[in-house]
Parts: C-alpha cells; sequence; structure tokens
C-alpha cells in the first residue's frame, strides 16, 4: 500500500516537471524563434493555458499558467513571479467566467483569450508600477496591450478546436475488455 | 480482445480554489522573494543553462525568417541570387578566408574606429535575446563579468552612417550574460546635455517606447536655446561627480539622437529626439567597458 502511494507520488513528480519542461520550450520558443509583426509579439503560453483551461478546467489552467509564468521569467530576466502572477490572474479569472458558456460556442475561445490577456497586461503593468516604474497606463494599453490582445485573437479558436478534439478523442475512446 | 468503443467519462474534475490560491501565494511569495535579492544566484544559474538555448534558437529564428522573407517576395529572392552571385565570385577571390573570420574582422575593425574617434575602451558581443512581451525594453547581451561588464555600463551599437550612439545601460550582470535596458524603455532616465555653441542644456532624456522608439528630453529650462537638429548627447553627470550609483559607469559625451522638435510645457521645454541608433532593431553591440577623458 505504501508502496503504490510513493509511487503515485513520484508520477505526480515526474509529471509537473515535464509538464514545466514542456512550457519552459514554448517560453523559449516564444522568446527567441516567434517572428514580431510590427513589433507586436504572440503570447502563447497565455494562448494555451487559456484554451486549456477552458477544456479541462481553472484548476488544471492554473498550473499551466504557473509553470508558464515562471518559464516566461526565467527567459525574459524580469523578476521571478512576474509573469506567473499576471498569467495566473487572467487565466483563473478568465476561465471561471466564460467556462460557464457552452463548449460549443465559437466565441468561448475569443472571449476567453480576450479576457485573459487584458487582465494579464492589466496585472504585469501594476507589478511594473510596484516593483519597477511608474506605468503610463493610457500609453501601455495602446501601445502593448491593445496589439497582444488582437494577435492572440487570431489563433485562439483554431487552438481551441484542436484542444476540444482531443479532449474529445480522449473522452470518448477508452479501451474496454471484450471477451 | 481489446476494442474501442464511444463512452463519455465525468465532467472535468471540480475546480479546487484552494490550489489555485496556493499558486497565486506561491508566485507572489517568488515576487518578493527575488525583489528582495533572495533568488538572484539561481536566476543567474538558470539563466547560464537557458542563454545557449536562447542563442541557438534566436539564430534559428532568424534563419527561419529569412526563409520566409525569401519565399514572400520574388524581387527579394532575385536580389538575392545575385547577390549570392556576387558572395560566390567574393569567395573564390577570396578562397582561403573563411567567412566566419571575415565577419569578426569587419566587427573588430569597426571596435578600433570607434575606439579611435572616442575615448573608450569597448566590448563587442551579440545581442541574443528580447523580453518576450511588448511592456519591456530589455535585451541580453552575450557578454558578462567574465569579460568585465559590471551593472550600470553603457552600451552602444551603430547603424548606417549615424555615429555610435547609446542604446542602452547593463542592468544586471551574470558570468557570461547580461541584461540591458534600453533606452527607449520607459523606467530608462539618463542625464542629458545639448552643446549650444558657447552654451550647454542640460536635461533627462527617458524613454518613450509607446511613441515608435522616439525618446523625451525633460526637466530643460524655459528659456534653454534647443533648436530641431541639435544633437543630444550623454550628461555623464554621475559619472563626473563619482557618485556610486548605478548609472555611475556612462561616460559624458556618448552620442544619443536628434531633436526633432521643441515644445514649452508650464516651465520647463520638452523635446522628442529621435535615437541614432534604433534599439530594437540592434544585433550586435559594445560595452563601454572603460573612458578616458585624456584621450581626446
Amino acid at each position: 500500500m505504501g508502496h503504490s502511494r510513493q509511487r503515485r507520488i513520484e508520477e505526480i513528480v515526474v509529471h509537473e516537471v515535464a509538464l514545466f519542461a514542456a512550457l519552459l520550450v514554448v517560453a523559449l520558443v516564444q522568446t527567441a524563434l516567434l517572428p514580431r509583426p510590427f513589433d507586436v509579439s504572440l503570447n502563447l503560453i497565455l494562448l494555451l493555458a487559456v484554451c486549456h483551461g477552458l477544456i479541462a478546467g481553472a484548476t488544471s489552467a492554473a498550473r499551466w499558467a504557473f509553470y508558464g509564468g515562471l518559464a516566461l521569467d526565467l527567459c525574459a530576466m524580469t523578476f521571478i513571479g512576474t509573469h506567473a502572477l499576471a498569467l495566473l490572474t487572467g487565466v483563473i479569472v478568465s476561465t471561471v467566467l466564460v467556462s460557464r458558456l457552452s463548449r460549443e460556442n465559437w466565441l468561448v475561445p475569443i472571449l476567453g483569450v480576450a479576457i485573459g490577456a487584458f487582465l494579464y497586461h492589466a496585472v504585469y503593468a501594476l507589478l511594473l508600477t510596484l516593483l519597477v516604474a511608474p506605468v503610463d497606463f493610457e500609453g501601455y494599453a495602446l501601445a502593448a496591450l491593445l496589439p497582444d490582445a488582437l494577435i492572440a485573437l487570431i489563433p485562439a479558436l483554431p487552438l481551441y478546436l484542436v484542444f476540444r478534439w482531443n479532449e474529445d478523442r480522449v473522452r470518448r475512446r477508452v479501451p474496454v475488455d471484450v471477451y | 480482445m481489446l476494442r474501442d468503443r464511444p463512452y463519455r467519462l465525468s465532467q472535468p474534475a471540480r475546480r479546487s480554489p484552494l490550489l489555485m490560491i496556493l499558486l497565486v501565494l506561491i508566485a507572489a511569495a517568488l515576487l518578493a522573494a527575488d525583489q528582495a535579492g533572495l533568488l538572484g544566484p539561481l536566476r543567474l544559474h538558470a539563466q547560464a543553462i537557458i542563454s545557449p538555448v536562447l542563442v541557438r534558437m534566436q539564430q534559428m529564428g532568424d534563419w527561419i525568417g529569412s526563409l520566409v522573407g525569401q519565399a514572400g517576395d520574388d524581387q527579394a529572392l532575385l536580389a538575392e541570387l545575385e547577390a549570392l552571385r556576387a558572395e560566390n565570385a567574393d569567395l573564390k577571390a577570396r578562397l582561403i578566408q573563411a567567412e566566419a573570420l571575415e565577419f569578426e574582422n569587419a566587427r573588430l575593425r569597426e571596435q578600433v574606429r570607434i575606439e579611435q574617434a572616442y575615448p573608450w575602451q569597448l566590448l563587442g558581443a551579440d545581442v541574443i535575446a528580447r523580453t518576450p512581451d511588448t511592456g519591456r525594453r530589455l535585451v541580453l547581451f552575450a557578454a558578462g563579468t567574465d569579460q568585465g561588464v559590471r551593472p550600470g555600463m553603457a552600451v552602444i551599437a551603430r547603424e548606417g552612417s549615424n555615429p555610435p550612439a547609446l542604446i542602452g545601460i547593463v542592468e544586471e550582470a551574470g558570468p557570461r550574460t547580461a541584461s540591458v535596458l534600453l533606452i527607449t524603455d520607459y523606467s530608462s532616465a539618463i542625464s542629458a546635455q545639448v552643446y549650444q555653441e558657447t552654451d550647454v542644456v542640460r536635461g533627462v532624456i527617458q524613454g518613450q517606447w509607446q511613441r515608435g522608439s522616439r525618446l523625451l528630453l525633460h526637466s530643460v529650462a524655459r528659456e534653454a536655446p534647443l533648436a530641431a537638429g541639435n544633437t543630444v548627447l550623454t550628461a555623464g553627470l554621475s559619472a563626473e561627480l563619482a557618485l556610486s550609483v548605478p548609472r555611475a559607469a556612462v561616460p559624458p559625451n556618448v552620442p544619443i539622437g536628434v531633436i526633432e522638435m521643441v515644445q514649452d510645457t508650464g516651465r520647463d521645454r520638452i523635446a522628442g529626439v529621435r535615437p541614432f541608433v534604433d534599439p530594437d532593431r540592434v544585433r550586435y553591440a559594445w560595452v563601454i567597458l572603460a573612458s578616458d577623458e585624456s584621450k581626446k
């Protein structure tokens, strides 16, 4: 009994480390590999966490946001926790609010990502004001929030459909022993 | 015998507010600890591991970007073809010269030219990564404390026919990398001056990234003789006064940009400044390790 419990803990640890490693790779891609049209970056981590949250629930999305935020902090040379806090707020609130709608509604990912991006930037700007220097919120909204949110909306629906398709595939196809 | 058949499992697991609150608290605790300087060594170690990967991925990104650019533009392809032909001919003529060495030599020659013209001792390196969000203007520089880079040092670059100009200040230095706060970041404020025949106008140059990499010169007296076209240089006030503040290593008279417009606000006069070098486009830069004013 104790042996199986220890094994279960080990499995959880391995799973969490693998998730962090995968999100670190995504953060590296977001930082170094993704093109920046008109100097606007696509917030891949936010997009993935929100779409995942709309399918798998807010708790799982919070884990993604936390690990993804830490990975972004490491890549971005910001104080560790800055991106994590901003992402957690954006992802949790948007997931909780939007998951009340039907999963079949195509507006779900659009709304989720829009709310998530808005809250992420609001908290991020607030943290910058508190920790680094006062931010001109109007300028920040025009130069960072709006373009980032708009560019994130483009892949939101296709990505959500991929997540939903995968979830349906996993949930419906359960191997059953028939003798 | 195993067979798949449609089977709907229960809905996703219920929300666990406790776990969510716990994650938020951990993030806040990490933030507080890092701000207090407790996680500095850990962060530097992590960056030492991540930086080489970032460099490789940045190179890969540049390569992919160049491929996409080629595919999307026939004219660019033709131009590229011509350039490749010319390059091929050049390579045949030079035979034994490796391209990488040639490139390195060009950069070193550029560095020597700058060091002859200005009283600076320079260290050149690649800009290997940028902040992943639009909110800040920080870059990662491929040289660190092992090469003599220290926080507060000025970072310069050159673009086109413009003089070598300030692009940022080293904010944090690890063993092999350093983060550079660009002058266009809103939190960057550096003492600056403009020479006007017999007069010197001094003020503070502040980042204005929201306006497309432009800068703002403020804290200037209303009667100061400023005009469009004037060159803005660093004042190096901290270095001059030997203050032990983070900006103390910025020497005076490092070019910053050109005044585009002058405006009066209340008792002050402000000026919009176009930087000589757009920091967002820089791929290679130099850190001013030391400045010897007597060389001039």
